[in-house]
């Protein structure tokens, strides 16, 4: 382990690697700082570009948008009261407060630091965590993998909110479109249509790229007018008075650090409900409730720890049982599958030096982005008053291009265009788009399991039920399901 | 649009999947129609409490199901047709034809002349410059070969 991760960190200390780190992250803070963009989109316009790439420096380019892109994202919700990412909406609670007192600079600086050093704690919480799901990992067969990938789905789409059916309908849709293509058991072909473009199946990242990229476009396109409507100023100054604020605020940004990684392992939470988490518990145990809200700085240290930690924790799920917790994880399972590591157990036990990798440059993107952010921060906000009707039609045409250049092929910008105006559509008729994605992402694996397992067994179902790991696995599949029906019995008790 | 239709049509859709299921064999087709029946079943539901009937209002209040709102009403669906299907259908169409950095340039130049109403002008710097930046990028720098469009590989030939 020790010499991977040495191995790890000599190479993201190349100049090389450091450049690559350095674009991924300005890439980030643009995507983040724009409203609407955000990493999912960034990621997916992205992979097309990494194909060329040596995986590693891939990786590290990724690292650094993702590093980059909450910290993009602070910076339009503190001066503009415009979150670029959902999980920054809590962060405006007190930041624009604080900017329209004059303060945009301290809120500034304690978003830096509390995203930087909350960033590195939710790293540190990875690190910590490999080697125990390595153990794990290694206890898990054919069975435990089918039942692993249901509880994916079921947690995913019940964590959907108040639209659990639509979100099973989406992952029910998104599992039929893993099954077309060439079938591994029987050996024949299904759902292609005659087409021979689909023998290989539906490609993965040209869906990611039309669902998450073209049909944000088209959503920004139909709406018109500016991308963000906030009215704030963009003046940046007493930086580092926001920086001692951290400092002098240390068990607020190890809360929401701690709240970030834990809720951020979970699959299907994602880092809206760890941000709004972290700000609540932080304004229940204040001595001063009733300040948050209107300036209180420990209202956005408390937000952007727990909205940077959970990248690391998210990566948790995602890296050792290939289960994408949130949609930009998904797409990061896109990166890794068109530089041919396969999602899952095996990548966490035969390319350890890939995770390290990820790992360091999401802990140094972090570094990176809060200084690199501090300085481009007043320029960056100024991106947010673009006119969308320049951002759509260049954006789309890049992801055009992106999905060609991927294979060469027009096949994929077909592909591309019609999961666009699908995606668009969905989010028009509210069905989410993570459920579809994630069931395309694990359709293949849960088949593979399902019929090995029953191989494993001669024929019978009974192999799910009667494994220490699958009993455990199916025990959680029913309490994610069941939990919505106890959230109303719970609620229905306490209101009576 | 009327929220049922969308379930309707999703019905008739995984209907047919179902249907097309049973032309494999008995390996191949075991998960496929598992997930479509699965899927079938939770489009009915959906259906119920789309159209509120009884059953639908009481599953919708048990599981405090939200109503499928339609996000930004305020856009026709004619017009967001146009905006989902149409611009980004000539987009590729074009760039079938006449080949993607040449269907890139036409179309950004269209879309801030006609829908953003942008000057003439205005319109075509942005197209070229986003043209020529799209050429750098992926042919001079990545070394891709962008598609050059049937028209002018049938000239090549």
């Amino acid at each position: 382990m020790t010499d991977t991760f040495l191995q790890a960190i000599t190479y993201l200390f190349t100049i090389e690697s450091l450049s690559y780190l350095a674009l991924g992250t300005v890439i980030g803070l643009l995507f983040g700082a724009i409203p609407g963009l955000g990493g999912t989109t960034a990621l997916a316009l992205l992979i097309p570009m990494t194909f060329g790439m040596q995986p590693d420096a891939a990786i590290v380019l990724v690292g650094g948008i993702m590093g980059g892109v909450p910290f993009g994202g602070s910076l339009s919700a503190i001066l503009l009261n415009t979150p670029g990412i959902a999980p920054n909406a809590a962060t405006c609670f007190d930041g624009y407060p604080l900017a329209r007192k004059g303060k945009a600079g301290i809120a500034i600086g304690a978003a830096a630091t509390a995203s930087a050093l909350g960033g590195l704690i939710g790293v540190g919480v990875m690190l910590a965590v490999i080697p125990v799901a390595k153990a794990i990992v290694l206890l898990f067969g054919p069975p435990e993998f089918f039942m692993l990938g249901v509880l994916g789905l079921s947690a995913i789409a019940v964590s959907t909110g108040g639209k659990l059916i639509r979100g099973l309908i989406s992952g029910g849709f998104g599992l039929i479109l893993a099954f077309v293509g060439f079938d591994e058991v029987g050996g024949g072909l299904r759902y292609t249509a005659g087409i021979e473009y689909l023998w290989d199946g539906v490609p993965l990242v040209p869906v990611l790229i039309g669902l998450f990229a073209i049909s944000e476009m088209i959503n920004l396109m139909a709406v018109g007018g500016q991308v963000s409507t906030g009215t704030g100023s963009a003046s940046v100054g007493k930086v580092f008075e926001g920086v001692q604020a951290v400092f002098n605020n240390l068990a607020t940004l190890i809360r929401g650090s701690s709240i970030g990684a834990f809720i951020g392992a979970v699959p299907g939470i994602g880092g809206t409900v760890a941000s709004f988490l972290s700000y609540t518990v932080t304004r229940q145990i204040s001595k001063k409730p009733e300040s948050f809200g209107k300036g209180n700085i420990q209202g956005v240290i408390a937000s952007e720890a727990a909205n940077n930690a959970k990248d690391g924790g998210s990566l948790i799920p995602t890296l050792a049982f290939g289960i994408p917790g949130s949609a930009e994880m998904a797409v990061f399972l896109g990166v890794l599958v068109l530089h041919g590591f396969e999602p899952g157990p095996r990548l966490l036990l035969d390319h350890e030096n890939v995770i390290y990798g990820l790992v360091m440059a999401l802990a140094l993107s972090c570094l990176f982005a809060s200084a690199i952010g501090l300085c481009l921060s007043r320029y960056l906000v100024l991106l947010t008053r673009t006119d969308v009707h320049y951002l759509a039609p260049i954006v789309l045409s890049i992801a055009l291009i992106g999905a060609y250049a991927l294979q060469s092929s027009f096949g994929d910008v077909i592909v591309a265009m019609i999961f666009g105006v699908i995606g668009y559509f969905m989010v028009r008729f509210d069905y989410p788009r993570i459920t579809l994605v994630i069931a395309l992402v694990l359709g293949g694996i849960v088949e593979r399991s399902y019929h090995q397992s029953l191989m494993m067994s001669g024929g019978s179902h009974s192999i799910f039920f009667t494994r220490l790991v699958t009993d455990i696995l199916l025990v959680l599949i029913v309490i994610s399901l069941a939990l919505p029906v106890f959230r109303i019995l719970f609620s229905g008790r306490r209101k009576g | 649009m009327k929220n049922q239709y969308i379930p309707l049509l999703l019905i008739l859709l995984m209907t047919s999947i179902l249907i097309g299921a049973y032309n494999y064999d008995s390996s191949a087709r075991a998960l496929p129609v598992l997930v479509a029946v699965f899927t079938i079943m939770l489009l009915i539901v959906e259906l119920m409490v789309q159209a509120k009937t009884h059953i639908g209002v009481r599953v919708k209040n048990f599981l405090e199901t939200e109503d499928s709102e339609e996000n930004q009403e305020s856009i026709s669906i004619g017009r967001a047709l146009i905006y989902s299907v149409g611009w980004p259908g000539f987009l590729v169409a074009l760039s079938a034809i006449i080949g993607i950095l040449p269907a890139v340039l036409i179309y950004i130049f269209l879309s801030l002349n006609i829908v953003a109403r942008k000057s003439i002008g205005r319109s075509l710097v942005v197209a070229l410059a986003m043209t020529a930046l799209s050429w750098f990028l992926f042919e001079f720098v990545m070394s891709y070969q962008l598609y050059r469009g049937i028209l002018m590989n049938n000239l090549a030939w």
